[in-house]
């Protein structure tokens, strides 16, 4: 997604279906820093931090509800 | 995007599976009643078994083992009678339950038949369509949808088994802006490459903007926004379409997806039943709500229809099958080859839908890892008198209809026999002539 909507601290839902938290913005290599709060197919993943390209991440969360522009 | 290892979790359901154990938790049609009409043993395959669907002469539904314990001959050939099903060979006879009555070459005073036993699962049918549940006791109630139930409604149920696996369809319905593509413009080009420019949709235009006509429900339109909400029978999905506003039942009310795997839209079930890995029963079941005023009776039959598929797997394709909703879909599933890789595709923003229902699908497989019961699993009876669900047309079910049932480019309505009628009764038999548009 565009890293311009995005901010640290913004929970994000990523491509795989996992949520994450944005710990930081490189906007020059279009990478996020993250740490997952909720892996479903992999909950080893929770609580640890990884770089991911901006195109991982999908949406900022909304909770059960989700909404955008098309 | 999903690890090689997560996608087959999410689409493989043989016995023992993750995902085969969580839709074992549903009742799941299987046929309509109305196919046992012209035979009433009709081979059946669902969650990777094969069985046997038969109705016994006393009108008993019985699904049960698809080969016969003593030499293993198939059932598919038995003869149905008062108490079950009789095979053919040397006359062994199995009630609903899977139970051998009866060896008709053994002595009377054997006892072998009651320690003889087949696969047997409950069978239950409701609005003309069977179900069957193949999961663990107790077994739960058979859901009474809004539409199974509704009065002064006709029905017809049609059918097709499409050679691919089930969630690459599911995921189809959570995937909103697909509409305005692959049943708008690539619907556009099927009646050019049929020969029929003069049926395209011309009234809307992708990317023009401007005003939706007046009462329009479906169509050529760009979607504006699209939204989803989890809700306790599954997700609803929303969509503001050009020239629209929130205010549309389009995005106010929004339509279902029932938790595991049914799309309902308008007036209309789509069920994508797992055969195998590989294969998917497609079931559409219709309720066409009458004009004002107007009362129809109960039908003592519900009509079957058959729906031709548009492409074999094998890159043949007949176009003249792909000129409504259903057959543009099923091309487009089948492409995908049986099971989509999941793990070479590129999701974007528009694409949330099917993210959201995947994190749902997981959310419910880990419910019933840890011996929890998954959603829209029913138990109190008083809960299941008429199951309402939240529907575009639910303000006015028959203008609903008349501007979007009946255009017989959604859903599978091509080939419904009702629909036919109906479209014929009130817009005279030339509306039933050509290609649908």
């Amino acid at each position: 997604m565009n890293l311009q909507e995005l901010s640290v601290g913004l929970n994000v839902l990523l491509d795989t279906g996992d949520l994450a938290e944005v710990l930081s913005i490189n906007d020059g290599e279009q990478t996020v820093r993250v740490c997952y709060l909720d892996a479903l197919g992999q909950p080893e993943l929770v609580g640890s931090e990884v770089w991911l390209s901006a195109d991982e991440v999908i949406s900022i969360d909304m909770g059960s509800h989700s909404e955008g522009q098309t | 995007m999903l690890t090689v290892k997560e996608n087959d979790r999410l689409t493989r359901v043989g016995p023992n599976t993750p995902m085969g154990e969580l839709m074992r938790r549903y009742w799941q049609p299987i046929a309509a009643l109305a196919e046992l009409d012209e035979n009433p043993v009709k081979p059946v395959r669902l969650l990777g078994e094969s069985l046997i669907l038969y109705r016994d002469r006393k009108g008993t539904l019985g699904l049960i083992g698809d080969t016969c314990p003593h030499r293993r001959i198939s059932l598919e050939y038995g003869i149905p009678e008062d108490g079950g099903l009789r095979c053919p060979y040397h006359g062994w006879m199995f009630s609903e339950t899977g139970q051998c009555v009866e060896m008709p070459a053994e002595s009377p005073e054997s006892t072998f038949s009651s320690r003889v036993k087949i696969t047997g699962y409950p069978v239950q049918e409701i609005a003309g369509l069977i179900f069957a549940y193949l999961g663990p006791d107790p077994t739960p109630l058979l859901p009474r949808w809004d539409m199974f139930v509704w009065d002064n409604v006709l029905r017809d149920i049609g059918s097709t088994i499409i050679p691919c696996n089930w969630l690459q369809i599911m995921e189809n319905s959570l995937d909103p802006t697909h509409v305005e593509w692959l049943h708008g413009r690539f619907s556009d080009y099927v009646l050019e490459r049929i020969g029929r420019t003069d049926l395209k949709r011309e009234f809307f235009r992708v990317g023009e903007g401007g005003p939706v006509p007046e009462g329009q429900i479906t169509g050529n339109f760009d979607h504006e926004k699209i939204g989803f909400d989890e809700f306790k029978h599954g997700i609803i999905k929303r969509r503001v379409l050009g020239g629209q506003t929130e205010d549309h039942p389009n995005w106010r009310i929004g339509h279902p997806i029932l938790f595991p795997n049914v799309l309902r839209v308008g007036s209309n079930f789509q069920y994508r039943v797992p055969v195998d890995d590989t294969h998917t029963l497609h079931i559409w079941f219709t309720a066409y709500p009458q004009p004002p005023g107007e009362t129809v009776e109960k039908q003592e039959t519900i009509p079957f229809y058959h729906v031709p598929l548009p492409v074999d797997g094998e890159g043949n394709a007949d176009w003249s099958l792909m000129d409504n909703n259903s057959g543009q879909d099923i091309a487009a599933w089948v492409t995908q080859g049986p099971i989509a890789d999941r793990s070479q595709e590129k999701l974007g923003e528009s694409d949330k839908g099917i993210i959201l229902y995947r994190r749902m699908l997981r959310q419910q497989l880990a419910i019933i890892e840890d011996e929890g019961e998954p959603m829209n699993v029913f138990r109190d009876p008083a809960a299941n008198v008429c199951i309402d669900l939240p529907w575009e047309g639910q303000e006015d079910p028959w203008a609903y209809a008349r501007r979007g049932l009946m255009r017989r480019t959604g859903q599978a309505g091509k080939y419904a026999p009702v629909l036919r009628d109906m479209v014929a009764r009130l817009d005279g038999e030339e509306a039933l002539k050509g290609p649908v548009h």
